[in-house]
């Protein structure tokens, strides 16, 4: 058999384990298993511990759980109620008023927590019921709380970036400063869009809220300074190259304990249900990585990867094609399975490919990680549309029109980035160490 | 059947505590190195303890993982189906489940055999038998292994299998992801 007929072989039976309900996880290893066992005269027993330990037992792989944890701690802290009352009276005078809320708040939530559902999660939670009760257009309030819940996979830390770091080889630290301006840019984006809706729209935009003194507006705000300084610590001591993205993440995980110490929402049971849902989740995330590893090694073996590279690299694609054709292979991957088996397949098949393109790894994470953003937000699978679909009752089709504009907000910064690479690959450069 | 049963459900939670208390001992060794740092001392071989806790949690946490819905799985088409359908799909996904981790058990008991035997020790300051820290990873994948075949002979005996509500497992999701 050709390389390419093993390839399509193995995509089928991928996809046939995957659309049969197996996990993803389980899946990954089972198609390994078969393109070890079947085209590769490896001893498959020895081949399958190694590369199962080596990619979990990894100091890489550290900063995840622990800021997943930071991610559940805060999540039960009162940062929702915090983030409302804190950011609401700045935002009264802007087109489109409270509508920010959403998409500031998520980029602040954004910086504590790696994952678009949390952030989508915690933000909505509080801000959904206060703008509905407020008269603001429904849309748009389900549309802003998806489109900038995703942000909570670009801006550091970000879960969708350390798994792709650790997968490609690529630092993390340089992954996170990467995705800083890109995750600002996608915020600017949002909230101007925001800003012209409301200013088409004037009649669907409620009347302001009565003014408040700077004082009043201070105090509400003044608990959102612990979160503001938490982030300053987290991402501010990896730029500086004062702290690995572990021991950053460690400090977080301190840091998010004392702060819901302070506010007293810390109790042995929130305590306690934080520690075993992040367990749960890293736990799920560390199953998918090694079946991927597994997946990764039997691509290494078989040759598919390299040969899809050299096959890509004889038609001469432009860049800007390969990457438009890459973008469409994502979303249709992202209809049907999460962000994080679409970046670990990614890496297991496509990385050749993108690297004999002359790709940077570092431009190309960030990319893929917008990619990942945009499948968040389309039906049928889409975690943050499952997220609004529990808070708002909705229904999910309805919920995914409303992040419609949103979804090509995301397109374009992927367009923007590819453009203007330095966006992302600039603040990386400045870096003390890297 | 009912005893043991209950002595599994002691066992899956057992994993669940160790795999948390795990997670919390990472965060725990970090900041101690960070720490100690400042005072000119270190704490030997932090970042590869820390790494081998990442797969002790892992690992230990599978089978819990596995009961709660929290392995991701696309229920797109499994949502579909009707009820006796449904049944022998969970059943083709256990069965194919149970074997393959089964197999990856093997593989890491072996790893463990290997590493014992040949008294492999980590690099770096502290040398530790790598037996000690592949072992949890074995010790999980094996529990997890008997936590598939559970849920099969009962998906075979005539019950859904406790994780197998779509609604519950997107509930799962949304907490953690």
């Amino acid at each position: 058999m050709s390389i390419l007929q093993i390839g399509a072989v193995l995509l089928i039976v991928l996809f046939m384990l995957l659309g049969s309900g197996i996990w993803v996880a389980i899946s990954l290893l089972g198609v390994g298993f078969i393109a070890l066992k079947v085209f590769t005269g490896t001893p498959v027993d020895m081949v399958l511990g190694t590369s199962v330990w080596g990619s979990i037992s990894s100091w890489s792989l550290a900063p995840l759980p622990l800021f997943v944890w930071m991610g559940e701690i805060l999540f039960h802290s009162r940062l929702s109620e915090d983030m409302f009352a804190g950011l609401a009276p700045w935002l009264g005078r802007l087109p489109g008023r409270l509508l920010h809320v959403n998409v500031l708040g998520s980029g602040i939530f954004a910086a504590v927590s790696g994952s678009s559902a949390a952030t989508c999660a915690t933000i909505g939670r509080m801000s959904y019921p206060e703008l509905k009760k407020r008269g603001y257009f429904e849309r748009m309030i389900i549309g802003t709380l998806a489109g900038s819940g995703t942000l909570g996979l670009l801006i550091p830390p970000s879960i969708m970036l350390i798994v792709y770091g650790v997968s490609a080889e690529v630092s993390i630290a340089r992954l996170f400063i990467a995705g800083v301006l890109p995750g600002a840019l996608l915020v600017v984006l949002f909230m101007s869009y925001v800003m012209l809706w409301s200013l088409l729209n004037r009649d669907k935009t409620p009347p302001p809220e009565p003014s408040m003194t700077l004082t009043e507006k201070l105090r509400g705000s003044g608990r959102l300074i612990p979160v503001i300084l938490l982030i300053a610590a987290v991402i501010g001591s990896i730029y500086a190259g004062l702290a690995t993205p572990t021991e950053a993440a460690a400090v977080g995980v301190a840091g998010s304990l004392l702060l819901s110490a302070l506010t007293g929402t810390l109790t042995w049971a929130t305590f306690r249900d934080g520690l075993r849902a992040a367990t749960r989740t890293s736990c799920m995330i560390g199953f998918i990585l090694a079946g991927a590893s597994v997946l990764t090694v039997a691509m290494g073996y078989t040759g598919l990867p390299s040969g899809l590279a050299q096959w890509i690299a004889s038609m001469h694609l432009p860049v800007y094609a390969l990457l438009a054709a890459l973008m469409v292979l994502f979303l249709i991957l992202g209809c049907f399975l999460d962000g994080i088996s679409v970046v670990v397949l990614t890496t297991s098949v496509v990385l050749p490919m993108v690297q004999a393109a002359h790709i940077d790894l570092l431009w190309f994470g960030i990319f893929l990680v917008i990619a990942v953003e945009m499948a968040q937000v389309t039906p049928p699978v889409g975690f943050n549309l499952f997220v609004l679909q529990g808070l708002t009752g909705r229904d999910i089709l309805a919920i995914a029109a409303a992040s419609v504009p949103f979804f090509l907000i995301l397109l374009g910064a992927a367009a923007i980035i590819t453009a203007f690479p330095e966006i992302a690959v600039w603040l990386p450069t400045t870096m003390s160490h890297g | 059947m009912k005893t043991l049963h209950r002595a599994l459900s002691a066992l899956y939670g057992l994993c669940a505590v160790l795999a948390a208390v795990c997670l919390a001992a990472i965060a725990a060794i970090i900041l101690a190195g960070a720490v100690a740092r400042q005072f000119g001392l270190v704490v030997p071989s932090a970042n590869a303890i820390a790494g081998y806790l990442v797969a002790a949690s892992t690992f230990l946490a599978l089978a819990p993982t596995l009961r709660s819905g929290g392995h991701i799985r696309v229920a797109l088409f499994a949502s579909r189906l009707g009820r006796r359908t449904r049944r022998w799909l969970e059943v083709w996904c256990l069965g194919l489940g149970t074997v393959l981790v089964g197999y990856l058990a093997y593989a890491s008991v072996e790893q463990v055999m290997n590493s014992y035997r040949f008294h492999s020790t980590s690099p770096g300051l502290l040398p530790i038998p790598m037996w000690i820290p592949q072992l949890p990873m074995a010790f999980g994948l094996a529990v997890m292994t008997v936590a598939l075949l559970e849920l099969l002979m009962g998906t075979l005996a005539g019950r859904m299998p406790d994780y197998a509500d779509p609604a519950m497992a997107v509930a799962d999701e949304e907490a953690g992801l």
